[in-house]
């Protein structure tokens, strides 16, 4: 199935959410293409996870709809929409404590697809992908028992077996080392040589900057400027958003 | 790649399975055992059908409304269809898959404790329903003289399940293997995998392709069934029914001690809980203490629990597993 690199992948249009009587997502509209990497850049409670949430089938939007590849998916349960080819991972690793690695990895590739049965040929799946995420030598080790840093690689390896095309991965470099960092880039470059479409949630700016294409800026709900990213890290309410209320308080008092 | 041992648990099953087989061919006259192998055995039915849907996490507290409909079912559709006993149960087993189905539409969206707390509150509608419908349900007189199992002919041998406690000890092993094994497939299948990563993270499970809603849904309806079915068989077993005895609160507990005794995650689990538990009920506490013998089974319970926090079964494969490497 090929696809021209400039097919929408992904739409929002005007999707909005509110959490018991409180707005979260006001009006977010948001398209994106195959093969590109966008990051979504913005404070604690931006709604940068709300989007993935929704889009992944978890939350409900209030307002507004989500197309896949022309397919309104707004409504579809999650395990539909990862049949569909969206895989996600979580910000606080969400694994399954008691199976190994290698158990938690071969869920995604038994169930990532329909109809897959079980079997010897598929186990092996789930060992190369434990070696791309490099925790080939942890496959018998219970997920409580992983470090975060490996649990972080591991939420990858499980998503990539669901085999997706589109990716999302949220803060997967948070908290980790620079070297560890280092590999994150070298990981998500390699998964866009793969022809896969991603989508990053950096709270840092550490690992975006590097690797994306476009950077989507968002601020208590809202898309405040998405564009390259030189442009957008200079835009002065990034700057302020990310900086928070301090460096505001501080601009005033500069100016009294 | 470790070098992996023999696996012997097959071969021990197959032995286990013969002993169980063969035993009463030898103690022709050992009637009381009968009984209680036949009933520790019904037991361990029960519980690997409540144990279905406690693999996907939800421990139920309101099994007994499964059972209760199902030994009514049964019974009020041989008191007036006047259907043979075998149909009639399968009738009952439907009754409390029915129940199922609103219970998995009303309680789809709780969890944990809120799950438990309305599942006990559950079991009271069907009983009081029933305890007043005096009508049709004659009430909380109940019924007597329900008919026992009709004996079967199978090429010329006379199957007398309900008359010879023996036959009777066959049937219910033999209703326990099936019931087990289909207990079997929840835990080793590739549904059983599903059942298993809902019970582990439902959310990252629903992420990972698992149909979460659909899994508990068959997990639901398969316990409710197989309970119903178990509360039919029941009846005709005891020959009464009222509504005090079949919705009590000691028929939601039981199973469920019975399989977190034995250990909830092991196939075996809770056929093991029902072997040792039941048996050591009936011969010891019974005679020791007739009063009081349902302390005793709730201070084994506490034990269990202070103890063997994932059951004896777990407790034994981590023996085994010491033993062998």
């Amino acid at each position: 199935m090929g696809t021209a690199a400039n097919e929408v992948c992904l739409e929002l249009r005007h999707v909005g959410i509110d959490f018991q009587r409180q707005c979260v997502l006001r009006d977010v509209s948001l398209t994106i293409r195959e093969q590109e990497i966008v990051s979504v850049i913005g404070p604690n409670g931006a709604g940068k996870t709300t989007i993935f949430g929704i889009v992944c089938g978890q939350l409900r939007p209030t307002r507004g709809s989500v197309f896949y590849r022309g397919h309104d998916i707004t409504r579809w349960p999650p395990h539909r929409i990862c049949h569909a080819g969206i895989g996600r991972t979580f910000q606080i690793a969400r694994p399954f404590p008691e199976m190994t690695a290698l158990e938690n990895v071969l869920i995604g590739v038994w169930f990532g697809k329909q109809g897959n049965p079980p079997g010897r040929g598929r186990n092996s799946e789930g060992a190369e992908l434990l070696e791309l995420v490099g925790l080939s030598h942890k496959g018998n080790v219970p997920a409580r028992e992983l470090t975060l840093s490996e649990l972080r690689r591991l939420e990858v390896a499980r998503a990539l077996a669901t085999k997706p095309r589109l990716l999302l991965l949220d803060e997967i470099a948070a908290g980790l080392s620079p070297r560890a960092i280092a590999q994150a880039v070298k990981l998500v470059k390699a998964l866009r040589d793969r022809g896969l479409t991603l989508i990053l949630i950096d709270h840092f700016l550490n690992l975006t900057a590097r690797v994306s294409d476009r950077l989507v800026a968002l601020d208590q709900g809202e898309i405040i400027i998405e564009g390259k990213p030189a442009e957008v890290l200079e835009y002065p309410e990034v700057v302020s958003a990310y900086l928070g209320e301090r460096q505001r308080r501080g601009e005033e008092e500069e100016g009294a | 790649m470790m070098k992996r041992k023999p696996d012997l648990s097959p071969v021990l099953m197959l032995v286990l399975l013969v002993l169980f087989l063969v035993w009463p061919l030898f103690a022709k006259e050992a009637v009381l055992y009968f009984r209680v192998m036949g009933m520790a055995c019904f037991y361990g039915a029960l519980a690997f059908s409540w144990n279905l849907y406690a693999l996907t996490g939800a421990i139920s507290l309101g099994h007994a409304a499964f059972f209760g409909l199902g030994a009514y079912g049964s019974v009020l559709a041989n008191h007036y269809w006047h259907i043979s006993p075998y149909l009639s149960i399968l009738l009952g087993g439907l009754m409390g898959a029915v129940y199922g189905f609103f219970w998995n539409i009303t309680f789809r969206n709780l969890r944990g404790a809120r799950f438990a707390l309305a599942t006990l509150a559950s079991v009271e509608i069907p009983k009081v329903i029933i305890d007043n419908w005096d009508t049709f349900t004659f009430g909380s007189l109940g019924l007597v003289g329900i008919p026992p199992l009709p004996s079967l002919e199978l090429g010329g041998a006379v199957l007398a399940f309900g008359k010879s406690l023996r036959a009777q000890y066959y049937f219910l092993f033999l209703f326990m293997l099936l019931i087990g094994c289909i207990h079997k497939r929840a835990i080793t299948s590739r549904w059983g995998w599903a059942i298993r990563s809902i019970r582990e993270d439902e959310v990252a499970a629903a992420t990972l392709g698992v149909d979460v809603a659909g899994t508990r849904f068959q997990a639901l309806m398969l316990s409710a069934f197989l309970t119903g079915l178990c509360g039919g068989l029941y009846v005709h077993l005891l020959g009464l029914v009222e509504p005090a005895l079949v919705f009590s609160l000691h028929l939601s507990a039981l199973p469920l001690v019975l399989s977190i005794f034995g250990g909830r995650y092991q196939f075996y689990g809770p056929l093991l809980g029902a072997l040792i538990l039941y048996p050591v009920d009936q011969f010891f506490f019974h005679s020791w203490v007739p009063v009081g013998h349902a302390a005793l089974y709730g201070l084994v319970v506490i034990a269990a629990l202070l103890f063997f926090p994932r059951g004896i079964g777990a407790w034994v494969q981590q023996r085994m597993k010491y033993a062998w490497n």
